[in-house]
């Protein structure tokens, strides 16, 4: 490829101006002031969520255990155990009296719960990561 | 330099942030004439390198250290300055297209007769300020601070032979608005 000196030195008549001095002071402090914002986006952002987040799961275990109490009402509760003990290990067929089922239903929904609140999480990660790009 | 490079790279990724002082130090003077003879006025100019150096910041961690910091840096400049160009002067100039097909190489050849005249000079720097800023871009770098096609391709992120072709569009760019200017001063 060939080079022009006409065009290298007609380049050259541009004036070229000089950086000012303070140049990367200022490059530096507008970096801290981004970096500062940035973080504050960010706490702001994760803050909400976890409130979010706690207040979900808050009321699901609170709907949970509200329902199980529905479904066990009248059901004789079930007998006190004597103490704390080595645990037995017996080995029998499970059984799902509406009791334990009701159980079954509120510790599933828990798992799902958790499992959305997981799925948020990464979410809020993924986000969090886009912010610092 | 290379390496102590990369390993002032790797400090400013674990944390060391102040460290990028020492870096914009180094590069400020190169990018701002760079970022300067694409967007044309200082005040932007300034502007425009501050941002160059934010980007550059924020992207550190994607650096992979394929082409040197230094390459890797007057990209994220040039397509800063371009775009910011692009945006202060939207319209571009047209020339026409048969015309650029035509040109014989034997003719274009004659801008080199003018480096003897200030006249045709003076007008042919008028003719670059006139080129779209991606033009403007591939000039400096390839006339003015004399880089190689390769150099050139990777920093505006085009293969080899669109740089060459770019470059011989521009010249005949050049050769016909100066000549059209000074039919018209005639």
């Amino acid at each position: 490829m060939k080079r022009s000196e006409a065009i290298r030195r007609a380049v050259g008549q541009f004036p070229t101006p000089e950086p000012p001095a303070d140049l990367t002071a200022r490059i530096m402090a507008r970096l801290q002031r981004a970096e500062r914002q940035r973080r504050r986006i960010e706490a702001l952002f994760t803050g909400t969520c976890a409130a979010a987040c706690v207040a979900a799961f808050a009321a699901v275990a609170r709907w949970t255990f509200a329902q199980v109490g529905e479904e066990t009402a009248g059901t004789p509760p079930l007998p006190k155990e004597s103490g704390w003990g080595w645990p037995q290990f017996e080995i029998s067929l499970p059984t799902f009296p509406a009791e334990d089922a009701a159980q079954w239903k509120a510790w599933v929904l828990l798992a799902a719960m958790g499992f959305v609140l997981l799925a948020a999480d990464l979410l809020i990660r993924r986000r969090i990561a886009s912010l610092r790009k | 330099m290379q390496t102590e490079e990369q390993e002032l790279i790797r400090r400013i990724l674990h944390g060391e942030t102040a460290l990028y002082a020492e870096l914009a130090n180094r590069y400020e003077r190169m990018i701002f004439a760079l970022v300067a003879r694409i967007v044309g006025r200082r005040e932007e100019a300034e502007e425009v390198t501050q941002d160059v150096f934010l980007k550059a910041f924020r992207q550190l961690g994607g650096f992979a250290g394929r082409s040197s910091f230094q390459t890797w840096l007057y990209r994220i400049a040039c397509n800063t300055a371009v775009s910011h160009a692009r945006r202060a002067q939207p319209r571009s100039l047209e020339i026409d297209e048969r015309r650029l097909a035509v040109l014989p190489d034997k003719e274009t050849d004659r801008l080199e007769e003018w480096t003897a005249h200030q006249e045709r000079l003076d007008a042919l720097t008028q003719a670059i300020g006139r080129l779209d800023p991606e033009e403007r871009a591939l000039v400096t770098l390839f006339y003015y601070e004399e880089r190689s096609v390769a150099e050139c391709a990777a920093i505006s992120a085009l293969t080899e032979s669109n740089v060459k072709v770019r470059l011989h569009r521009i010249r005949i760019k050049l050769y016909l608005l100066v000549t059209a200017q000074s039919d018209e001063t005639k």
